[in-house]
């Protein structure tokens, strides 16, 4: 009964993102659409690293820009196509996490932390300064819609159903990863990474994957960003960013889907029903972010398994007290 | 299991979490105003000249509703904002432009900062509304763009301008350049390099700076090695007065030859006047408070008993703009084509300048040299860059 | 070059005051305190507030940012990490990393976004020493961080109260079990540490402008200095902050300005991939 429900459930919610561009009435609501999708594959990505193998990382906005940069380089200095552009941004985000890997990952905790956050504000400053690479500080402007063939991708709609597309795939990505036998490796060492050794698994390993997932994630993002934006500049990649992909993930319910899309959702669209709070939005948020650590830190998702997991131990106890009916288990619910 | 039931939900609650949005767009029922749309920041670093904009755009919009608002056919209709706050990163003022479009403006006031504006141009094309930039950037009237209009000098009106000037008037041969490592710091680097090569002449030294830097005694003892007898300084207001401030503690010896961002009003706060006592500056427009002409010194002061800011020259352009916006509704109509389409025919006087576009949206052709003498401006030489005027075919 | 000497060292006087501060908290409470960096521009607030607006020489503005920034630390960590005390270090280091926000954005709504100056303290500008031309505040700065370490000295050293702090940072189960008031103890670490952040700030005044997001970039380097001080050691703290100070300053100067972030940022990476428990090794063992 509850499947049927779930999955007519699922199926209206997939009508509904599907014909959005119909429903909507302005490009603005759009827009925010395409933020919110692009900013899913961040968050998504964040939650392999974190949410999954329990590292806290931010070197998203890093694989961000190098994603979006090696995209627009390549659509719009050499005026190759937006999908090689995409195949390039994943290949080089890619390749840089196992590059960052190989000596950040072995490093403990806030160590790694501080490595991934110097590896961001190194992509920032290269962006900056390797001006005959990255155009400098005026970054690149003019980025070309993606195509198909004759069809461009060059209006609100049409651009959301590539964004949609993407981040489809992602959540069905990260679904796959989390319950194969290398999600089951992350969470392992997310509890314990010296039990998950002990264990036999291979932890280095398990991690590395995590983290090129992440950057590949990262790094599609960019690579549809750019063409979105039509203009990149090196102040986009910041460190603000990986703390908003951080406080997605976290608001969400850090290590669940689910979490990261209502939390990315939330976060982009929350300024958005403030907006009569003015400037006093940023000083709200940050207050938010610490109550949200205070009241809810396994995120709106975790809190809601909380509550699922203790009305079904208020429904055990309830049970217990009745007497067990034939064919009844005594032994109910675990929780 | 687990994992695929919750990608199914997460797919419906993506799709839920959207039709909220619609609760969240207000619709404004009253069509009787003009609606004008002002992309600017208003929070972060850039309020700074934010406010000014601000400022400016509402003493014009002021008088103009005071008066009954904009004449039209047979009624006079006020002038409605519709701000957007850029803050800080191009993103945001990109969401913040699409948000202003959404309540369906006939005109866009736009940022000082081209690093928001450029990116806001396809919108404009897109939506074919015209946007009000006072911004100096260079680039952004080389985009081919039809609905965009600068209503500042851009660097190669004001650079050629102060270059010129330190050549031949005040003697300099040896010329530093120093400027803040990004848009607007490297279209006057590349603007005054320019120049100097028209004068058969090359800077000795060339640095630049990260926006955020703080100590620059590196590239200014940089400059003192290459033998600078001046260095012309193109950057904003906080890094221009930490600039100046530690020159004069190193005893550098050497004067500067200044952009405009390191005059106006916000950046004089933050130095002492033997910071930057005698030297030269280029500006589009002298600081209200210190015009040659006493009307401009009385708005400067209207101005500053209302909105409790000291006006300076972005606040007078932006008024000016605001004007000329104004009357381009009064005399094509609020209509966003028509606007556009007039804005590149119309002459206007502002304040204290003439507008009318050249080929590519410029407006302003005009720039003015001061000294600064006891942190005022002083007025010294006033002039202007010939321009083609527009016309339809181009 | 004496002059790169003097700069670097001014700076690095500021990276290590603020390293100090946050080794402190770090030591006590496990976690990396992200709004340190916004600690300090609380305390340069509050000396623009006491120059400023009530007109008070140099001194009389130290005692209203010590007084203010000792409060900040103390409300800071009752909000942003009391409640969090017993659960997980990541959920810590996010508190403290919204509540820097909120620092920031407040500092901005209520104080608005331009940045405020200050006259240096003392009125000669520049001080003639053996020749070199130095700049009076600068060696206000120096001669200011190096009182502040000695009484720290003599504080954790000298004093059982210093004592107990520092048992409780060296191990709070232990400590709990001995009868220190390991609460009061934390609490005091977060009031040192905002002190300390405080000072640097408010003596930057005058040299670097105070702003709302004036933080961000100091904290950067502070943390590059505890990197390669060593995490954890409080002398590494101090050494790694003047050290970095140097590098930046010498860094700008005889390689490239453009490039001295960058340097920095990989200077970093490289202590982190070769050496990273830096200088002075890390006391604290992985906890099984």
């Amino acid at each position: 009964m509850a499947r049927t429900w779930r999955i007519t459930l699922a199926a209206a919610g997939l009508i509904l993102v599907l014909s959005l561009p119909a429903l909507v009435e302005s490009s603005y609501q759009l827009r925010l659409a395409n933020v919110i999708g692009i900013y899913l594959l961040l968050v998504l990505g964040l939650n392999f690293i974190l949410g999954y193998a329990g590292q806290l990382s931010f070197a998203q906005v890093g694989f961000f820009g190098i994603g979006s940069y090696a995209a627009a380089i390549l659509t719009t200095d050499h005026g190759l196509s937006f999908w090689i552009g995409l195949l390039a941004a994943a290949a080089v985000s890619g390749l840089s996490a196992l590059l960052i890997g190989i000596p950040t990952l072995k490093l403990r905790g806030h160590y790694f932390a501080f490595g991934t956050f110097a590896f961001g504000e190194v992509v920032r400053l290269l962006a900056v300064n390797w001006d005959t690479l990255t155009h400098g500080a005026s970054g690149l402007s003019g980025i070309p819609a993606p195509a198909i063939g004759g069809f461009r991708f060059d209006t609100d709609a049409s651009f959301y159903y590539l964004v949609v597309f993407f981040a489809l795939l992602g959540i069905a990505v990260s679904a796959r990863v989390e319950r194969s036998k290398i999600g089951r490796a992350m969470f392992a060492i997310r509890e314990s990474e010296l039990a998950a050794e002990a264990m036999g698994i291979r932890t280095r390993q398990s991690k590395q994957t995590a983290f090129t997932l992440s950057a590949v994630f990262a790094g599609i993002a960019g690579a549809l960003y750019a063409p979105l934006n039509t203009v990149i500049s090196p102040d986009v990649f910041s460190f603000d960013v990986s703390v908003v992909v951080l406080v997605s993930l976290l608001l969400g319910g850090s290590g669940i889907i689910t979490g990261a899309v209502l939390g990315t959702v939330l976060i982009v669209l929350l300024p958005e029903w403030l907006r009569f709070l003015d400037q006093y939005y940023m000083m709200i948020y940050g207050a938010g972010v610490v109550l949200l650590m205070v009241f809810m830190p396994q995120g709106l998702m975790g809190l809601m398994e909380n509550l699922r997991v203790r009305r079904a131990r208020a429904h055990a106890a309830r049970a217990e007290a009745a007497p067990a009916g034939v064919g009844e288990r005594t032994d109910r619910v675990a929780p | 299991m687990k994992a695929r039931r919750r990608a199914l939900l997460a797919s419906a609650v993506f799709a839920l979490a959207f039709t909220s949005t619609f609760v969240a767009d207000v619709v404004a029922a009253d069509r009787k105003p003009i609606k004008v749309g002002v992309s600017i920041s208003l929070t972060s670093d850039f309020a700074i000249s934010g406010l000014q904009q601000k400022a400016g755009i509402e003493m014009a919009v002021d008088e103009i509703n005071r008066a009954g608002g904009v004449p039209g056919k047979g009624d006079h209709r006020p002038i409605e904002l519709v701000y957007g706050d850029n803050a800080m990163s191009p993103t945001t003022a990109v969401n913040a432009l699409n948000r202003i479009l959404s309540a369906d403006p006939v005109a866009v006031l736009l940022s000082i900062r081209g690093t928001h504006v450029l990116p806001q141009l396809p919108l404009l094309q897109r939506a074919k509304i015209a946007g009000l930039t006072i911004s100096g950037t260079r680039k952004i009237t080389e985009q081919g763009n039809d609905y965009v209009f600068r209503f500042y000098p851009n660097d190669g009106v004001t650079k050629p301008i102060l270059t010129r000037f330190v050549v031949a008037k005040l003697g300099k041969k040896k010329i530093g350049v120093f400027h803040s490592a990004e848009d607007y710091g490297s279209s006057g680097r590349d603007e005054i390099v320019k120049t100097l090569k028209e004068l058969k002449l090359e800077p000795v030294a060339v640095e630049s700076h990260q926006p955020t830097d703080k100590d620059f005694t590196a590239q200014l003892q940089a400059f003192k090695a290459a033998g600078a007898e001046i260095i012309l300084l193109q950057t904003f207001e906080a890094p221009s007065a930490l600039i100046l401030k530690q020159a004069r503690q190193l005893n550098l010896g050497v004067p500067f030859g200044l952009g405009v961002t390191s005059v106006g009003a916000s950046a004089l706060k933050l130095v002492e006047p033997r910071d930057i006592e005698g030297f030269y500056a280029e500006t589009g427009v002298v600081d209200p408070p210190f015009s040659t002409d006493p009307k401009v010194r009385a708005w400067a002061a209207e101005v500053q008993k209302r909105f409790d800011i000291v006006p300076d020259y972005t606040a007078q352009i932006d008024y000016d703009a605001m004007k000329m916006l104004a009357k381009a509704i009064e005399l094509y109509g609020p209509d966003r084509e028509a606007i556009a389409q007039g804005l590149h025919v119309l002459k206007y006087r502002g304040l204290d300048t003439e507008y009318q576009s050249d080929s590519t949206g410029n407006m302003n052709h005009e720039a003015s040299i001061v000294q600064i003498r006891d942190k005022k401006q002083i007025p010294v030489e006033r002039g202007s860059m010939p321009f083609e005027p527009w016309s339809k075919q181009r | 070059m004496y002059q790169l000497v003097v700069n670097g060292l001014t700076m690095g006087c500021i990276y290590a005051l603020i390293a100090f501060g946050f080794i402190l908290i770090y030591n006590a409470v496990g976690a990396v305190n992200f709004a340190q960096g916004d600690l300090v521009m609380v305390g340069s607030y509050f000396g623009v507030l006491a120059v400023g607006l009530f007109g008070l020489d140099p001194f009389g503005a130290m005692v209203v940012v010590i007084a203010g920034s000792a409060a900040a630390g103390y409300v800071f960590q009752r909000l942003a990490y009391y409640p969090l005390r017993d659960g997980p270090t990541i959920n810590v280091v996010i508190s403290c990393l919204g509540a820097g926000i909120f620092l920031r954005n407040a500092a901005q709504n209520v104080a608005g976004p331009e940045p405020y100056t200050m006259k240096p303290f003392f009125g000669a500008e520049l001080v003639e020493l053996s020749g070199l031309a130095i700049p009076s505040q600068s060696i206000f700065v120096v001669v200011l961080t190096v009182i502040l370490f000695a009484v720290q000295y003599w504080f954790f050293f000298r004093t059982s109260l210093g004592r107990m702090l520092r048992a409780t940072a060296n191990d709070k189960y232990a400590a709990r079990l001995a009868g220190i008031p390991v609460r009061r103890m934390i609490a005091l670490a977060f009031v040192i540490s905002s002190v300390m952040a405080g000072m640097a700030g408010f003596v930057l005044v005058p040299i670097f402008l105070a702003s709302p997001n004036m933080g961000f970039g100091l904290v950067v380097k502070a943390w590059i200095g505890v990197v390669i001080g060593g995490f954890g050691s409080v002398p590494g703290a101090i050494v790694g902050g003047i050290l970095v100070g140097l590098l930046e300053t010498f860094t700008a100067s005889l390689i490239s300005s453009d490039y001295k972030d960058v340097i920095t940022m990989l200077v970093l990476l490289a202590v982190l991939f070769l050496r990273p428990q830096g200088i002075f090794s890390e006391p604290v063992q992985e906890k099984v």
